[in-house]
């Protein structure tokens, strides 16, 4: 089944046959649903088939690969988010969708490099968000129970058969500016004040502000070649600090990245020729909004615009995709 | 498999060499081999250790890692 928005009638029916779904859609979409197999996070943005786009009408469905019928769909908070890579199958692959800003969130992206076994199954997915100008409340969904959650985190952990391997990848447009600074932060953590710029005790507040650095392309660093982003949230002149989205960590050195001019070009340039459908996907609310990709296409990976993305730790303005083979 | 070299091959040690700073091109590869360099720094995993989960992971991922396997043994 194609991968992209349904109306709410059909999403009904696909749930009444007990598919097993991974969706996204506003809240308002989402509460009507009967209880079933999926599992939810609210966000209005997507890169739909022909087009990214803004719908309060319709829900992206991805329908998972099910081959063994066996999956557990299960809530987690900041107590037990340390367990999800364990909870999973021995062979499968584990969709997670966070609500941002709440302890399972901060934790999940502090720790989860410490989570026991993370990288024996891919664990990918996103956080959830919502219409921009408006003051709704970013949400998760179970359909085992109907309920909803701005706290909790869902997943769904599915099977494979032992000839089956599921693998996650990333795009990253960004490149590094491996001519520009260094940068090293002195903790952990979602923002920045003094850190060492190639070195030296800087704060990084009023480098950023002194040497008038576009804050739109992110932070980045290098994981033995992935390229891994943080983005600037804002720029806290008063308190001398920088705001990120996702955290940095003190044992690794960042750069500035290269401005992108045109995002979707890049991003079709970037995408790897693959043989096999694209189970999932999804792609960051920074490049929807920088890129100006509402209205724009990138073929074969549609899915949510994130608030945020999951490839086995928290990413930032990154598209991420699971293929089965 | 066959394309994954055997474990006592000198290049999965130096692999996690932490001076060794080799650009990969599979992404659950790449994550591994940087987190297993900040445990066995951090004393949390020994080299050995480390060496039978990336080959683990490269037994699992045959055909995804071939291009990193043929780059790291020179095949």
């Amino acid at each position: 089944m194609e991968s992209k928005l349904y109306k709410i009638e059909v999403v009904v029916d696909l749930i009444k046959q007990g598919k097993l779904l991974s969706l996204a859609a506003d809240e308002r979409l989402l509460s009507q649903l009967p209880k079933g197999n999926w599992v939810a996070g609210t966000i209005p943005y997507f890169m739909g088939v022909e087009k990214g786009l803004f719908s309060q009408d319709l829900i992206f469905v991805n329908e998972l690969t099910n081959l063994d019928n066996e999956f557990i769909i299960k809530e987690y908070n900041e107590k037990n988010i340390h367990e999800i890579a364990n909870d999973s199958f021995e062979n499968g692959y584990t969709i997670l969708i966070i609500p941002p800003f709440q302890e399972v969130h901060k934790d999940f992206a502090l720790k989860s490099q410490e989570i026991d076994a993370l990288y024996d199954n891919p664990i990918l997915g996103w956080v959830a968000g919502m219409d921009l100008n408006s003051s709704d409340v970013p949400k998760t969904f179970n359909g085992q129970t109907g309920k909803s959650s701005e706290q909790n985190a869902i997943s769904v952990h599915v099977k494979l058969p032992k000839d089956k391997a599921a693998r996650l990848e990333i795009v990253n447009i960004f490149k590094q500016d491996t001519n520009g600074i260094e940068i090293q932060p002195l903790e952990d953590g979602f923002e920045i004040s003094d850190c060492l710029i190639n070195g030296e005790n800087t704060n990084f507040a009023k480098y950023i502000t002194d040497n008038n650095i576009d804050i739109k392309p992110p932070l980045t660093t290098n994981y033995s070649g992935a390229i891994i982003n943080v983005s600037f949230k804002n720029i806290d002149v008063d308190n001398n600090k920088v705001e990120l989205y996702a955290p940095v960590f003190k044992d690794a050195v960042y750069r500035l990245s290269i401005p992108v001019d045109n995002y979707a070009a890049d991003f079709e340039k970037s995408i790897p020729k693959i043989n096999v459908p694209v189970e999932f996907a999804c792609n960051c609310i920074l490049n929807y909004l920088y890129g100006e990709l509402e209205g724009k296409r990138i073929e074969n990976f549609t899915g949510p615009i994130t608030f945020g993305e999951i490839a086995y730790t928290l990413l930032n303005q990154t598209m991420v995709y699971l293929v089965i083979e | 498999m066959e394309n994954i070299p055997p474990k006592d091959r000198p290049e999965w040690k130096s692999l996690l060499n932490p001076d060794n700073n080799i650009e990969l091109n599979n992404f659950v590869l790449q994550m591994k081999i940087t987190q297993a360099k900040k445990d066995i720094k951090k004393g949390k995993k020994t080299i050995e250790n480390a060496v039978d989960e990336i080959y683990s992971l490269c037994l699992k991922y045959a055909l995804a890692v071939k291009q990193d396997m043929d780059m790291v043994f020179n095949n």
